[in-house]
């Protein structure tokens, strides 16, 4: 997980604003590319294990300790953590803290779409304990804004579902969709949090070859290197496109914005897009024949989209050939 | 139908260039089909209706902007400038997502009440495109409507696409197929002619179109120079047909020089006709056999010329269908009482 920081934010009259990332894949890598270009900066790097629950009590209180001297004396960025070997400041105020703002973002996600129910506990319990940290920050420091932003998955909460709407209900099928929206509940149930929820559909983009790929880099990789794709869909296969960079402008927007209200945000492009269709654009990109096999199974055939009205203000996403072109460019 | 079955959707675009006298009227007429079918349970559900703002020169965008706050199913597109109809279509195709797509022109001239009676054609015929054909002249103009005939009658026996005499903007496509087409399209494909890439079957329903814009008011969205670059777009996305002709002519050409190049070679030693003039008859069969020569190698290299351009265009090996959901819209317009008479 990495800290961020960012004081004296030439708008605002002395705000100091502090970025708890959990989860540096695809989006966050972007979310974190975006909050470095709204002159945020990384002060730290910690561990933080998904699986392993005695480690994590440690690191919890490294994280804690490290954003609490990030508190007091912003400008140094004191304290390298020790390993949990202290205590936490125990009472708050002692030393009246600069910082008055602190978003917390949950962009992890370790099993991903095809997880199995047995591996969503150990995700539920990291969550919880990162949103517990939040909501011990708020107390902590009544007077500074506390804000828990989420990243959940319109693709798994309407999956199945077509011309998705402000109306439309979630439906989780899978695992995945159902750890998901109990963890959308959990930060409900919070209401000393300003919680952020926000809904991607299908999100493509290059942060990586040690990341998850996902479908469009995957297609880009394999034609370059005339490898055959596995597709597990159909041509016609409709789903909703979102280009990873404009999700993490988007959070990191609501991040360096100075909104106290929750809310969800539905991020769908709006135009729902056949995988012929991408096909055919990253032919045209790469030039050359791409050499697919489809496998049709269960509802990865089944289409998924979601209608314009569904975006919220200030969502504007970039088209999808211009994405791949922009995600091609990241991989050369 | 069963309540756990996701019903079958179908998606309208519209693109619109001068409609705001209309687009109120067509959005109701939308409408009443969609409460109609949510009425009568049927298996089809009228789910979004695209109008595609093409740089509209009135003040459409403002009235489509009101109607998509009225009508929730409703989606306005605004494209960056005038891109022409052909464009606006394609750009709304690949917005929707039914299952079958109807496009349609903005000014009324294709009702909304007829769109089950292509519904209807497509599930008994099995079609994949059916396109509505006017009973009668449409823009009771004589020059417009033979114009257009017999130019359409000209393109088909130019390109060997029986169907083009069919075409009409008011056409329901499989969903599938309207989206592949419309994704392989380039700003100069024809999207007729790229739809015939990916289907055969093409069926039509004769119903009765007015153009009523051009017959009230004597204007249309089509001037000639419109209608020329249509014109040009069409046979330039079927030039291949064109470009064997001319290779053919090559071929024939070649042979000719030879055929006629082995009278004269003969005739030399046999005399059968005297040729007073010295060195003719090497001359002729020289040049014409050079130039057959010349105009089978072009030939050959139109050939490979085509299958290029097939390739640019975006011409499919294959392409798979699913039509299992034509049973259940079968079942429900052959039940005479929810058909409209339309």
């Amino acid at each position: 997980m990495l800290i961020l920081h960012k004081s004296q934010d030439a708008e605002e009259k002395s705000v100091d604003s502090i970025v708890a990332v959990f989860g540096v894949g695809l989006i966050g890598t972007y979310l974190v590319q975006n909050l470095l270009k709204r002159q945020y900066s990384i002060i730290h790097n910690l561990p933080f294990s998904w699986q392993n629950s005695p480690n994590r009590k440690r690191e919890t209180a490294d994280i804690l300790y490290c954003i609490r001297s990030l508190m007091n004396n912003p400008d140094i960025g004191d304290g390298q953590p020790r390993g949990g070997l202290y205590a936490l400041p125990a009472q708050a105020g002692l030393n009246p803290a600069p910082t008055n703002r602190i978003d917390f973002v949950w962009s992890a996600g370790k099993g991903g779409f095809g997880m199995r129910k047995e591996e969503t506990s150990p995700e539920l319990d990291s969550f919880s304990e990162v949103v517990e940290m939040a909501i011990a920050t708020r107390r902590q420091n009544p007077d500074c804004l506390v804000r828990f932003h989420m990243l959940s998955s319109a693709g798994g909460l309407f999956e199945g579902q077509r011309n998705v709407n402000a109306d439309s209900l979630p439906n989780p099928r899978r695992p995945y969709a159902f750890l998901k929206l109990t963890q959308e509940k959990i930060l409900d149930d919070c209401a000393d949090l300003t919680c952020l929820i926000y809904r991607p559909t299908s999100v493509y983009g290059f942060a990586g070859l040690n990341h998850r790929m996902g479908l469009i880099p995957t297609l880009l990789l394999n034609g370059s290197r005339n490898k055959v794709c596995t597709i597990f869909g159909a041509p016609e296969t409709l789903r909703d496109y979102v280009w990873a960079d404009d999700v993490g402008a988007f959070m990191a927007e609501m991040i360096a914005s100075k909104t106290i209200a929750s809310g969800r945000f539905v991020l769908a492009s709006g135009k729902p897009s056949a995988l012929f269709e991408i096909l055919n654009h990253i032919e045209k990109i790469l030039n050359k024949r791409l050499y697919c096999h489809y496998i049709k199974n269960g509802s990865n055939t089944e289409h998924n989209t979601f209608s314009a009205g569904t975006r919220p203000f200030g969502w504007k996403p970039l088209d999808i050939e211009t994405g791949i072109r922009k995600t091609y460019h990241a991989m050369l | 139908m069963p309540d756990n079955l996701e019903k079958i959707r179908l998606s309208v675009v519209i693109p619109v260039y001068s409609g705001e006298n209309y687009l109120e009227a067509l959005a109701q007429q939308l409408d009443e089909l969609r409460s109609r079918w949510i009425e009568n349970k049927a298996p089809i559900s009228l789910s979004e209706a695209i109008f595609v703002d093409d740089a509209a020169i009135d003040n459409s965008l403002h009235v489509l902007n009101s109607l998509s706050e009225r009508y929730p199913w409703i989606t306005v597109l605004t494209l960056s400038r005038n891109f022409g109809q052909h464009p606006a279509t394609e750009a709304g195709i690949l917005y929707t997502s039914g299952d079958w797509v109807v496009t349609m022109d903005e000014d009324l001239q294709h009702p909304p009440a007829l769109i089950e009676a292509l519904l209807t054609k497509a599930v008994t015929d099995g079609c994949d495109i059916v396109y509505a054909n006017p009973k009668h002249a449409v823009h009771q103009n004589l020059v417009r409507d033979l114009g257009s005939r017999y130019y359409k009658r000209i393109i088909a026996r130019l390109t060997g696409i029986k169907t083009i005499p069919l075409i009409n903007s008011f056409r329901l496509v499989r969903g599938t197929i309207a989206r592949a087409a419309s994704s392989v399209c380039s700003h100069d494909t024809y999207l007729d002619i790229a739809l015939t890439w990916f289907t055969e079957r093409i069926g039509f329903v004769r119903v009765d179109l007015k153009d009523k814009r051009l017959i009230e008011s004597g204007e249309s969205g089509y001037n000639l120079r419109k209608l020329l670059s249509h014109a040009r777009r069409m046979i330039l996305s079927t030039q291949t047909k064109a470009l064997r002709i001319g290779g053919l002519l090559g071929i024939l050409t070649f042979f000719l020089s030879l055929s006629f190049g082995s009278y004269i070679f003969l005739n030399y030693f046999f005399e059968w006709t005297v040729m007073d003039v010295q060195g003719w008859a090497s001359i002729v069969v020289i040049s014409s056999f050079l130039g057959g020569l010349s105009l089978l190698l072009i030939a050959i290299v139109i050939e490979y010329i085509s299958i290029i351009l097939l390739h640019t265009q975006g011409k499919p090996t294959f392409f798979l269908v699913d039509r299992s959901g034509d049973k259940l819209l079968l079942d429900y317009f052959t039940g005479s009482k929810n058909a409209d008479p339309a």
